[in-house]
């Protein structure tokens, strides 16, 4: 069994995700003007779009990115329960 | 370390981003077609910036249409229950431009000081519009007409004399004078992402087969009330179409309107047989975009949005705790 254990952070991910998407979909839409308003409809799904996939690489960020190291050195066995195991090994 | 060095690379991304449209600015565009045929009437037009094309002088006032829309005969009220009404029947599928009939012409647009932005010509043929600067189509989603919100846009008409167009029209009391070909008892229209923007007709019996003007956008857009937003910088691609009938308010001394929502198809069947032209395409508003503010929220959102993602989404190892780590005896 590994000594490490991964711990995922979905929602936060959606989260930044979404920040993402909204931004993106202003930058894409109103300052570089990359996608044409033809009708109000169209631009609306456009526009969900957008944030969605924002969303999804939010989340897929969250389980496919390669996986932060421990912070700190792991920490040494008690002294308290080194002592506790000893009688059973003897 | 590895952290900022990832903090670094991530302002460069945005960095980038926001400036390469500022460092991909081109240098001045030559024109490839003389447009300078169509411009046989105006005082000072001259090329002032280089490009080739005409730079705005003066023209004189003309006459607007007997049936064409005042401006401002619609309130803000209207026009927005014309865009939420009228959007459905709306094509969004055409990435290119259309132009049929036997219609054709050639449109400047000038940025706020006078100077020529951007200009195509249609020489009334089959072939698509053309941008008079790169010689390829015109109006497409790729190569949009490219218009500055605050400035001007001049248009020179005309339709080739054709036998199927009518030689005089049917309202009662109105001289029509010598029979000759062109539009009669017309009707035209104008929208802009589905909604009527502008539409007018006239008997024309002056028989006019040839037309020039002016569209102040500056002052249009000036002039509408949109609370924060400034349409005069507006930045963005819209599409817009016209169409224009033979004889649509042939008899009606009111002028018969076209349907706000049309598409090709609905012109053709309302033509019924007569002569018409209908085209469509995009135009890129060139502006300088959205209030600074409104870009700097944004841009704090996406910084915190891709620092956020970077650095407090990514999976984390942790040690399993002691306590719950086998021991040797078990």
């Amino acid at each position: 069994m590994p000594d490490t254990k991964l711990k995922r952070h979905p929602v936060r991910g959606a989260l930044f995700g979404l920040m993402l998407g909204i931004s993106a979909a202003y930058f894409l839409y109103f300052q570089f003007a990359v996608f044409g308003f033809d009708t109000v409809g169209g631009v609306l799904t456009r526009f969900v779009i957008i944030i969605l996939v924002g969303v999804v690489v939010g989340v897929a960020w969250a389980y496919l990115a390669p996986a932060k190291q421990p912070k700190e050195p792991r920490e040494s066995t008690p002294p308290a329960a080194v002592a506790q195991e000893s009688p059973d090994e003897a | 370390m590895a952290r900022y060095r990832r903090a670094f690379a991530a302002a460069l991304i945005i960095l980038g981003v926001a400036a390469a449209p500022a460092l991909a600015q081109e240098e001045t565009e030559q024109a490839v077609i003389d447009v300078g045929p169509f411009i046989t009437r105006g005082e000072g037009f001259v090329d002032l910036n280089g490009d080739g094309i005409p730079d705005l002088g003066e023209l004189d006032e003309g006459f607007a249409g007997i049936w064409d829309d005042n401006v401002g005969a619609q309130t803000p009220e209207e026009f927005a229950a014309l865009v939420t009404d009228r959007i459905p029947a709306f094509d969004t599928t055409g990435d290119a431009s259309v132009l049929v009939g036997a219609c054709g012409g050639l449109a400047i647009s000038y940025d706020d000081m006078g100077m020529s932005v951007d200009a195509m010509i249609d020489n009334g043929d089959s072939n698509p519009l053309i941008d008079v600067f790169t010689g390829d189509q015109a109006m497409t989603s790729g190569n949009p007409f490219r218009v500055d919100p605050a400035g001007v846009v001049a248009y020179w008409g005309f339709t080739r004399d054709l036998p199927n167009f009518s030689v005089e029209g049917e309202i009662a009391g109105v001289n029509y004078q010598e029979p000759a070909p062109s539009f009669h008892d017309h009707s035209w229209t104008v929208a802009v992402m589905g909604a009527s923007a502008d539409r007018g007709g006239d008997p024309n019996q002056r028989d006019k087969n040839r037309n020039a003007g002016l569209v102040f956008l500056g002052e249009i857009f000036g002039d509408l009330d949109t609370g924060p937003i400034d349409l005069t910088e507006l930045r963005a691609n819209v599409k817009a179409k016209g169409a224009i009938i033979d004889l649509y308010a042939e008899g009606d001394p009111a002028g018969r309107r076209l349907p706000d929502d049309f598409d090709l198809a609905l012109i053709e069947a309302e033509a019924d047989g007569k002569e018409f032209c209908f085209g469509e395409g995009w135009v890129e508003f060139i502006g300088s975009g959205p209030p600074i503010g409104a870009t700097a929220l944004a841009g704090i959102l996406a910084a915190a949005g891709f620092a956020g993602l970077l650095f407090n989404v990514r999976p984390a190892q942790t040690w399993r705790s002691p306590t719950s780590m086998p021991t040797l005896g078990s």
